[in-house]
């Protein structure tokens, strides 16, 4: 089994609101194992973004991180003084965002982007040595550097602001890339074409990834693991054929079931009942019994424990076994 | 900037130029009340001689004829105009309109643009200041400043300063422009002179408005604080030193360019009181003297340099606005 490159360990992210505190992230322990990419599945609003952002130190203003750290080769991340966090950001772990729309400063164009995080991280560093390196990088993702580099962020469609943004991410050869939902905003072709070209650099550099997504048949195609995420914990994590094969929790089945496929009759797809928990007013217990439909008397008194359920499985229900057994997917 | 952006500007210039001379002269013309009317009737009164021969007295002395139909008025105005003759003072038939605006127009340009540039430069800083320590002491005593201050009209704050530093203090001329006892030209005892006359109108006019700089530079900060491109800009491990002068001032000043213009041409116009009050001989002053003495050929002069000036500030700040927003650029 490969290595941990990063260890989240009791992370708690509470947000401040006028109405009272939430916590976006409760007590969650999250690796990413090197060399593969982890796949974070959740709805809108389950802290997977929250999450993500902890391992760079970036959560937004209004977030408090209560409890946990972020070890990160042998350091905890959280603890670093500015100038240091400051080093190991992007050059040690970069990220694609959700919103790369508008990542960058529409009043720059893309070369001085590069260059300003390039001789930031690089002090000693000449432009004109390292422009090569950015039209290499722009050239990985198929764009003609002589036009992208002097083009200005509005100037570019979104399909290319996102494969400007994935060049942009591997700018200092970082060991892990967070991938934000880097397709949200895009049609389903483009989604296809930036997949295949985070698959190749992936399988090229052998770069750790996590992936943030709602789309189950994306994890389903990238994925070495996975992590369901709700209502700011998480219920599954394991190896994605284990998850996939055996899976211990009724949400995580739920999400993978919904998928479609092409092949489904429509009539046959039943959406998760319910919606998604307030997280200002979580339900006691396990957060997903009012929309369980294997919920007892348990899972109101218990918040149930990330347990192992199979090799490298882990699952967070009180009754795995019965849930599996109703659920056809165990005999 | 492409050349047809500029053509495109200055001939919208220009016709604003046009419809401004014209609603100039035709309002003017509809003013109530006919001055010669009344001069005649003080005139009869006072030299004891009928009314219609103290009628014809004064309009000649005013050259003046009112009973020349408005649109021949117009083409002799037009036509002079473009000869570069605005007529002679009613009151002071020995002095050209042009002349006046010789002596007048720099030292209101002189004292309106250090205000503005001063006071733009003031409230660019301590806005982007409180955008980013939103609590502290600095922010209480900025917001109590600037609460204080725009509820103060800024012919207050004149008199104010002309009682204390003026009169009761002598520390500042009572009137004029520049001492007598130096010869007009590029020599430091002049310039000297001139900012020694200059400092109090400048100052009213920079400790009224920078407040409103403040507050618009603050809310523009905060909104761009708050963008993808400076969280973006965070994850790259970019000092805060660069967002701060490169994502957040350069980003958030912009709109603030427009306001810019704006605010000059109502400092030229609307400096009657504040000038006045130090009996500084700028536009103000001669526009206060036209409209007390009905002196319509200086007020169409002087309105019509106003104008004028306005025009330019706003063309300005177009062709500035394209060279800071790259997005300006395409249209």
């Amino acid at each position: 089994m490969a290595n941990n490159i990063v260890e989240i360990r009791d992370m708690t992210v509470e947000f401040k609101k006028p109405r009272g505190s939430l916590l976006a992230v409760n007590h969650v322990d999250f690796d990413i194992r090197e060399g593969c990419v982890t796949a974070l599945v959740g709805e809108s609003g389950s802290g997977k973004s929250t999450l993500a952002f902890t391992i760079l130190n970036i959560v937004n203003t209004t977030g408090n991180i209560l409890s946990g750290e972020v070890l990160y080769d042998g350091k905890d991340i959280l603890k670093l003084g500015k100038e240091e966090l400051n080093k190991y950001k992007w050059k040690d772990v970069s990220m694609i965002f959700q919103s790369a729309q508008s990542a960058l400063n529409p009043l720059m164009t893309i070369q001085q982007h590069f260059w300003e995080t390039y001789h930031v991280h690089v002090p000693s560093a000449k432009e004109e040595e390292v422009i090569p390196r950015f039209r290499q990088l722009l050239e990985n993702v198929r764009l003609d550097p002589d036009r992208v580099l002097k083009l200005y962020p509005h100037e570019l469609s979104g399909g290319m602001k996102q494969r400007v943004m994935i060049a942009f991410s591997m700018l200092l050869e970082p060991k892990v890339i967070i991938l934000d939902e880097p397709t949200t905003a895009l049609d389903v072709i483009t989604q296809d074409y930036i997949f295949s070209i985070l698959d190749r650099i992936h399988t090229e550099t052998g770069v750790s990834m996590m992936l943030l997504t709602h789309d189950i048949g994306v994890v389903a195609k990238v994925a070495d693991r996975i992590a369901v995420m709700y209502a700011g914990r998480i219920v599954e994590v394991g190896d994605i054929f284990e998850v996939f094969r055996s899976t211990a929790h009724p949400y995580a089945h739920a999400l993978i079931t919904t998928a479609p496929s092409l092949l489904d009759r429509k009539e046959d797809k039943k959406p998760i009942q319910g919606s998604p928990p307030d997280l200002m007013d979580l339900p006691s217990g396990c957060a997903f019994r009012p929309r369980c439909p294997y919920a007892a008397d348990r899972c109101r008194a218990e918040v149930p424990p990330l347990v192992e359920v199979g090799p490298d499985h882990l699952a967070a229900c009180h009754f795995v076994e019965r849930f599996q057994k109703e659920a056809g997917i165990r005999e | 900037m492409s050349l047809k952006y500029l053509a495109k500007r200055v001939g919208s210039a220009l016709l604003t130029l046009v419809a401004v001379t014209l609603v100039i002269f035709l309002v003017l013309r509809m003013m109530p009340g006919d001055i010669l009317e009344t001069k005649a009737r003080d005139e009869a009164a006072q030299m004891g001689i009928t009314y219609e021969e103290a009628y014809s007295r004064v309009a000649t002395r005013y050259n003046y004829n009112p009973n020349e139909p408005i649109l021949q008025q117009l083409v002799r105005y037009v036509g002079g105009l473009l000869r570069g003759d605005l007529g002679t003072s009613m009151t002071n038939p020995k002095l050209t309109v042009v002349s006046i605006l010789v002596t007048a127009l720099p030292w209101t340009l002189f004292v309106v643009s250090i205000s503005l540039i001063l006071s733009f430069i003031i409230g660019l800083q301590l806005g982007a200041v409180m955008a980013i320590r939103k609590k502290g002491i600095i922010n209480n005593i900025i917001t109590f400043y600037v609460t204080v201050v725009s509820t103060i009209p800024n012919y207050i704050v004149a008199i104010l300063l002309s009682i204390v530093l003026v009169y009761q203090l002598g520390l500042f001329p009572q009137a004029g422009v520049y001492s007598i006892d130096v010869t007009p030209g590029f020599n430091l005892p002049f310039l000297l002179s001139a900012l020694h006359h200059a400092i109090l109108p400048i100052a009213t006019y920079v400790l009224t408005s920078t407040g409103g700089w403040i507050l618009n530079m603050k809310g523009s900060s905060i909104h761009t604080l708050g963008s993808d491109y400076v969280f973006a800009a965070r994850a790259r491990g970019l000092p805060d030193s660069i967002i701060m002068r490169k994502y957040m001032k350069k980003n958030a000043m912009i709109p603030l360019v427009t306001t810019l213009a704006m605010s000059f041409g109502g400092m030229m116009g609307g400096a009657p009181l504040v000038e006045g009050q130090f009996k500084y001989l700028g536009m103000g002053t001669y526009l206060a003297t036209a409209q007390g003495e009905r002196d319509y050929i200086l007020y169409q002069g002087l309105l019509l340099c106003v104008s004028v000036s306005v025009i330019i500030a706003n063309l300005i700040a177009d062709l500035l606005y394209s060279k800071l927003d790259p997005r300006i650029r395409l249209e």
